[in-house]
């Protein structure tokens, strides 16, 4: 009988873990490892990625075997837009200043929900701006460059 | 008495005019966010916890502790009035409060829960500072043995207790463990996970992850479900309870103040699962349980009392043994960290002033809420009307400049932002990340313990188990392990 994924968020996760515990033992294996006596840097993070690796293991077998109903569609627009609003603050941050990286970020950040107002996203982007400038620059005096 | 002199000293630190101020900040703050849907109390504490790096250590703590149960207290407010629990410990309120509130019974709601809320969080705090100094100066006798077998139950009760499945629970609390190693070994000085970026040598500050898989994650799943449905609330008209109201629910806020009380101690478990075990105690005992779904009070006051009681009770492993007992909790010892307190037994003795203010600041948190909640219901739901496209820009950019500004470091956001992403995955996937920002914090904990152990019994396991605290703690481990296989056995979704 051919395998059916009958729970692809088991199955996923599954993968997963294998996947990040399979790479935590390869680097892992790399520093010393040493012993139960002297366990070396090594130690630790080999054997929670063993562990990772038979619980992601049991997770792909187990998601084979049991159905699970249900599941979240993946929302792509919210993910792309709102990951890219945090990236575009991180990018800009240290190099055109608070104001302008909040106004661009927060006009972003609006653009994540179905139908953004353009108008309605300006001037919360500009009220963001200010507030932002006022509080953390004025008020708690963080050495943020305005501009 | 000592309990009285200590009290005294709480008082006197929590009634300086500053703490109170913050005391008071942190109830409102909480009780924004406890209505406001789509906002709970993590991403608030993860959005401001870097506010309060500049803020005295007491000072930080009274406010974002008043947050956290601030959220707790009012979280039922929209469940009775809109049908929508404002976070998810007061979703079984919905159950009875919103028909109470259909019936045109929504005041005397609101006002048995407020009562309960109270009653309860005093009875939290009464506890907390009835135990927590004993349970302490129990916890000061652990060496590293019995600290790693009292790591290994936190974690294993976390994956076992928590909501969601036992598999994956495992998995995201070994995933935050791995996450704990990043950066720095302090032993060997070796660079481990860094992939040669002087960005990670200081490991991963919690911060990014709690920033990225609660509030991020939050925001995108909100988004990606179409933001918040509304509802009309339902008609307000006298606050006051009958005498009928006050006669049923006496009980029930007794049960659910000691159900609320010993499950908040537990990890993994808190206000959330304390409030759902008390609603189906009500409908056990109830004699006629047909009424329970269409207003019953019963099923209002429980829950909402053991929902208080283990909001304060939560704090207690955190306090006197440095264990979180949740997600929130894993937040609040990051934060005492970044401010130079290590939580743990010796707390109480060395910072006597942070632990008894904090604690006569929850107590006077709580009187505060059933002051402020009561008259200003009107006032939280016309918040209810603030578009949620409005509040996305606003936490996200919080939530930026207070990852930025921990170490000026624009890394940390893009990291965050990574985590973000992930976060939103884990949710599509139904991994709580709630185990994981506990293995993160308990990683390094049990790491340094293991080795510390292993080296003074020369390389021996059975230093565990010949130990009798730390055998207890690794049987304790084992039942917990054994029940959640039994759970989880063929035909059940485990």
């Amino acid at each position: 009988m051919k395998p059916v994924i009958r729970d692809s968020g088991g199955f996923v996760a599954g993968l997963l873990f294998l996947s990040v515990g399979l790479g935590a033992i390869g680097i892992a294996s790399g520093y010393r490892v040493g012993s139960a006596l002297h366990m070396g840097p090594g130690y630790f993070p080999v054997v929670v990625g063993v562990l990772l690796v038979l619980v992601g293991a049991a997770s792909v077998v187990r998601a084979l075997s049991v159905t699970v109903v249900g599941g979240e569609r993946v929302a792509l627009r919210p993910v792309l837009v709102i990951g890219a609003a945090v990236a575009v603050f991180a990018l800009s941050i240290d190099r055109i200043g608070l104001v302008p990286t909040v106004f661009i970020s927060a006009l972003l950040a609006c653009m994540a929900g179905s139908k953004p107002a353009v108008l309605e996203s300006c001037v919360i982007a500009a009220v963001l701006s200010v507030m932002a400038a006022g509080i953390f620059h004025y008020g708690l005096k963080l050495p943020f460059s305005l501009f | 008495m000592d309990l009285f002199a200590h009290l005294a000293t709480g008082f006197g630190v929590a009634l300086t005019p500053d703490n109170f101020l913050y005391c008071l900040l942190g109830a409102t703050f909480g009780t924004l966010v406890g209505v406001l849907p789509g906002i709970g109390p993590l991403t608030t504490i993860a959005m401001l916890l870097p506010l309060t790096f500049k803020m005295t250590p007491v000072a930080s703590l009274i406010m974002l502790s008043g947050i956290y149960y601030g959220a707790h207290h009012a979280g039922s407010t929209t469940a009775i009035m809109l049908n929508t629990p404002g976070d998810p410990s007061s979703i079984v309120i919905c159950l009875d409060g919103h028909p109470m509130a259909r019936q045109g019974r929504a005041g005397p709601a609101l006002c048995i829960s407020a009562i309960g809320s109270f009653f309860a969080g005093s009875f939290g705090v009464l506890l907390m500072a009835l135990f927590s100094p004993p349970l302490a100066s129990v916890a000061l006798r652990f060496a590293a043995p019995e600290y790693t077998s009292l790591v290994l139950v936190a974690l294993i009760a976390t994956v076992v207790l928590a909501r969601g499945r036992f598999l994956l629970n495992i998995g995201m609390s070994l995933l935050g463990l791995l996450l704990g190693t990043v950066g720095t070994d302090i032993e060997s000085g070796t660079m481990r996970f860094t992939f040669a970026s002087p960005n990670l040598a200081d490991g991963i500050n919690f911060i990014i992850i709690a920033v990225g898989v609660f509030a991020f994650a939050e925001l995108i799943a909100n988004l990606g479900r179409g933001g918040l449905a509304r509802t009309a609330p339902a008609p307000l008209r006298s606050l006051l309870p009958q005498r009928s109201d006050l006669m049923a629910s006496w009980k029930p806020i007794l049960r659910g103040t000691a159900l609320g009380s010993a499950l908040g101690l537990l990890p993994g478990t808190g206000p959330m699962v304390s409030s759902f075990a008390a609603y189906s105690l009500e409908r056990q005992l109830a004699a006629d349980r047909g009424r329970f779904g269409n207003g019953a009070i019963e099923g209002v006051a429980g829950p909402e009392a053991a929902n208080n009681a283990a909001a304060i009770t939560h704090f207690i492993p955190m306090l006197t043994l440095g264990i979180p007992a949740g997600a929130a909790m894993a937040l609040m010892l990051g934060a005492m960290l970044v401010q130079g307190i290590a939580p743990g037994p010796r707390m109480i003795s060395e910072h006597p002033d942070v632990f008894w203010g904090l604690l006569a600041s929850m107590w006077l948190g709580n009187l505060m809420l059933l002051v402020l909640n009561l008259p200003l219901v009107g006032v939280w739901i016309k918040l209810l009307s603030l578009p949620y496209r409005i509040l996305v820009p606003a936490i996200l950019i919080f939530c930026c400049i207070g990852v930025y500004s921990v170490n000026n470091s624009a890394f940390d956001v893009m990291l965050a932002a990574g985590f973000g992403v992930l976060g939103y995955a884990f949710s599509v996937l139904r991994c709580q990340p709630m185990p994981l920002i506990v293995g993160f914090i308990l990683g390094p904990v049990l790491e340094q313990n293991m080795r510390r152990a292993l080296l003074l019994s020369r390389g021996d396991l059975g230093v565990f188990v010949t130990r009798p605290i730390s055998l207890t703690l690794l049987v304790m481990a084992v039942c917990l392990l054994g029940w959640a296989a039994y759970s989880m056995r063929p035909g059940r979704d485990g």
